[in-house]
């Protein structure tokens, strides 16, 4: 019997791009980079209109500790330094434009190799938070942080997360299937970052082939480990890994990992590592899926950050019958206005799907299974009435704020009730609410 | 940009998920239509054309309610997702096909005869539970309480020479053809094997006789996640237990095989039999509680409604036991011989007090420290 938590659902994998390797794209004529690709405060521009940018050079500069700083993703002039949508919040934010000229020329003092074995974990910290390296599993947390945990908080064990349980996407399986060494090699450092000698790798068991190239690079020292897991959304959910892998339950009301004595990292997260401690290249390119049935040629494409989907997408084809683009997977993924949305440092893929999956809402017919398949063993139903019935404080009651809208109650909900936007609009009016008084 | 001339326009914004299963309200109404099919393909088998009449009366009066209703209400017609169809049948499931009545022949003698329910039996019934259990609490996922059965208990009040649970009619071609007395029936020597009763060869309501067949649909219900195991297992459970206790509490006024089970408990006490022998009558007495009466059809059917029971999983064995507790209690104290239709009514009554007290768990739940 594999690992798991409880609940969860598992729809149709369509996992097609599998065995497609990843292809190297030449850097786009434009880049857009907006200064807010992370959770938590936005960089200031360093730059502005008409100065020349390298390759890897610092544009955007962090604003406090949780914040991460954006580099130039290609070499050219930037055109100009304006508010551009954000494909995660939908909103305006700063975003710094870059257009390409000539050769590309890395930044004084970037893409030099070099050895990080005799580096401190203090320094290991300072360079990962100076590449600008941030989860990259979609959520964007800045890894830094996550790596300096208080001293109250002792970790036992690191976990990296190579579950990728959202349907389509394959851009980890790709990286722990090419690049297996240069993943364990970034692993081994975000351990050392947290002087942690347990580090387990975790796998959805339908990936033989990714636990056994991680298995092979691992070694046999017995600090990594690989385990599969059941392969079940969200499985690869940092609170569902961390209670399949070691029991553990991360505390509710924003309980972080390190309360339990781990931290949990993602493949790419890792990848990115690599790059900044060996190769001193920040982060400025990322492994993106591309598929979906309105998409003629899926692929897993390493894209700079900041391409425009739509540059993208004119490479790969788009059918004409196309009628969503999503950044992300489809239980999680964020449904975009349009092609001209920049790829960031959380952009796991992009989904063109031709079903809209517009449905029209029925009336809850209590038939619970939203509360079987709730991995937070929340009562979903509940919420969504209180929500209907705009009893914010009932919402509260049935803990609406303990909801990471996973959409699973939605997924399997036969009365298709949009569950997951209530929830979202209920946390937005109770942040409202909350400033206000 | 220029290529992006190429691409589609109008892209859909919508929350995620984008993928939703191949689940929906209409199917599960009609799935549970399907597994009823079985026991009302018996109960016209068994109790004769009429009870296909009744079947259709009641259905029919149903879908044409629920159609008013919304018509009345301003609501796009709801007739499609099966529910109005599933409330009729299940009604016509807890009424009976035929009336016993007294008839007083020239030479004064009085006779009992079997005269076929009246047609103003689930046409009442079918409107009460859509027009006002259903729709006066909003309609669909709104009522409070189960509508086929709260149909049935408007009736019972309404037409009790029509609907009298003391005298159900016999199944056609049976050997004394016209005797009320059934399984639960506190005055009469009745005694039924546990056979009969599992396979629907005795007396009772249109539906609810053969538990073999309404087993087999709920197998398929639960094995889609449509019931919860833990609401008809809960059920039985808790009624067995509960009524084997209240036998030997209070023997009196009790059908005779429960009487005549509290005999042998008597005997064991004694020493007369052993307690192997008393098992097999406990699971005698055991079988004649679970397969009379309309007990199977409430546990596996009615109280299993998805809207009038609770929402998660241990809400649901809650449910259950309660169910069984209050069926125990009207059984053994009341003087009605069955209780299956009022117990699942009170429940379904106290169920948003049961979604209370049954939230699981939230992961990563800490017990609040009190200031």
């Amino acid at each position: 019997m594999l690992k798991t938590f409880r609940g969860g659902v598992h729809p149709p994998e369509r996992k097609h791009t599998r065995e497609m390797p990843i292809v190297e794209l030449a850097p786009p004529d434009r880049v857009v980079l907006l200064m807010s690709q992370h959770i938590g405060a936005p960089c200031a521009a360093t730059v502005k209109k008409g100065d020349r940018v390298l390759t890897g050079q610092l544009i955007g500069q962090p604003q406090g500790f949780v914040s991460a700083p954006v580099h130039a993703s290609i070499t050219g002039v930037v055109s100009a330094v304006e508010p551009r949508p954000n494909p995660v919040t939908g909103a305006r934010t700063a975003a710094v434009i870059i257009e390409r000229d000539g050769e590309e020329t890395w930044a004084e003092g970037t893409n030099i190799p070099q050895s990080p074995d005799d580096l401190d974990a203090e320094t290991i910290r300072k360079r990962i938070f100076d590449a600008g390296i941030v989860g990259m599993g979609g959520a964007g947390f800045p890894t830094h942080v996550k790596l300096n945990p208080p001293p109250e908080f002792r970790i036992d064990t690191v976990i990296l997360n190579g579950a990728e349980c959202e349907p389509f996407l394959t851009c980890d399986h790709r990286l722990m299937v090419e690049e297996p060494d240069k993943v364990i090699a970034g692993f081994r450092l975000i351990m050392r970052a947290l002087d942690c000698r347990r580090g387990i790798v975790g796998i959805e068991a339908n990936k033989p082939e990714c636990a056994e190239a991680m298995e092979r690079a691992a070694g046999h020292d017995g600090s990594i480990r690989v385990e599969m897991v059941r392969v079940k959304y969200p499985q690869g959910a940092e609170h569902q890994l961390i209670k399949a892998l070691l029991g553990r339950e991360v505390p509710w009301r924003g309980g972080l990992p390190m309360a339990v004595g781990c931290v949990v990292q993602n493949v790419a997260t890792a990848y990115a590592v690599y790059e900044a401690l060996y190769l001193n290249r920040p982060l400025i390119r990322r492994v993106t899926t591309v598929t979906g049935d309105g998409v003629e040629r899926p692929g897993n494409f390493r894209v700079r950050l900041g391409t425009l989907a739509g540059s993208l997408l004119a490479q790969t084809g788009v059918k004409a019958a196309a009628r969503k683009i999503i950044f992300g997977g489809p239980m999680m993924g964020i449904a975009q206005r349009g092609p001209d949305m920049p790829i960031t440092k959380g952009t796991s893929g992009i989904l063109v799907l031709c079903d809209p999956s517009e449905y029209e809402p029925g009336p809850c017919i209590r038939c619970g299974r939203c509360v079987r398949v709730c991995p937070y063993g929340l009562v979903p139903a509940s919420i969504s009435r209180a929500v209907e019935n705009e009893n914010l404080d009932a919402a509260m009651e049935w803990n609406v704020l303990e909801c990471k809208e996973c959409g699973c109650c939605t997924y399997v909900c036969p009365a298709r009730r949009p569950i997951v936007h209530q929830v979202k609009f209920a946390k937005a009016e109770i942040a409202r609410r909350k400033k206000k008084s | 940009m220029s290529n992006e001339s190429a691409l589609p326009s109008n892209w859909v914004i919508s929350a995620s998920p984008h993928i939703r299963a191949a689940e929906s309200t209409p199917r599960i109404m009609w799935s549970v239509v399907a597994c009823l099919v079985p026991a009302a393909i018996w109960g016209a088998y068994v109790f004769g054309p009429w009870a296909l009449y009744v079947m259709f009366m009641s259905v029919a009066t149903c879908v044409a309610t629920e159609y008013v209703c919304n018509r009345i209400r301003g609501r796009a017609p709801t007739i499609a997702d099966g529910s109005a169809v599933v409330t009729g049948l299940l009604l016509a499931f807890v009424l009976p096909s035929h009336t016993v009545v007294s008839r007083t022949l020239a030479d004064g003698s009085a006779i009992s005869v079997l005269a076929p329910l009246d047609w103003k039996v689930p046409v009442f019934g079918g409107i009460f539970a859509i027009g006002v259990v259903k729709h006066c609490f909003g309609g669909l996922g709104h009522n409070i309480w189960n509508p086929a059965l709260a149909g049935r208990a408007f009736v019972q009040l309404s037409f009790l020479r029509h609907v009298s649970p003391a005298a159900w009619p016999w199944p056609m071609g049976a050997p004394d053809a016209v005797t009320g007395a059934t399984s639960l029936s506190k005055t009469s020597d009745a005694f039924f094997s546990v056979r009969d009763l599992f396979f629907g060869w005795c007396p009772g309501c249109i539906g609810e006789v053969s538990a073999f067949l309404l087993l087999i649909g709920a197998v398929y219900l639960i094995a889609k996640g449509y019931v919860d195991w833990r609401l008809p297992l809960g059920y039985m459970v808790s009624l067995v237990a509960f009524a084997t206790l209240f036998a030997i509490l209070s023997p009196d006024r009790q059908p005779a095989w429960v009487r005549l089970y509290v005999q042998q408990v008597s005997a064991f006490r004694t020493g007369a039999i052993g307690f192997g022998e008393l098992s097999g009558h406990w699971l005698t007495f055991c079988g004649r509680e679970l397969f009379s009466g309309g007990l199977m059809l409430g546990a596996l059917y009615m109280a299993t409604d998805m809207v009038t029971s609770p929402l998660s999983p241990r809400g649901q064995a809650y449910f259950g036991i309660g169910c069984g507790l209050l069926t125990a209690l009207i059984r053994a104290f009341s003087g009605m011989p069955e209780g299956v239709c009022y117990a699942i009514l009170l429940m379904n009554t106290v169920r948003p007090y049961i979604d209370m007290i049954s939230r699981p768990r939230v992961l990563g739940e800490r017990k609040e420290k009190k200031p």
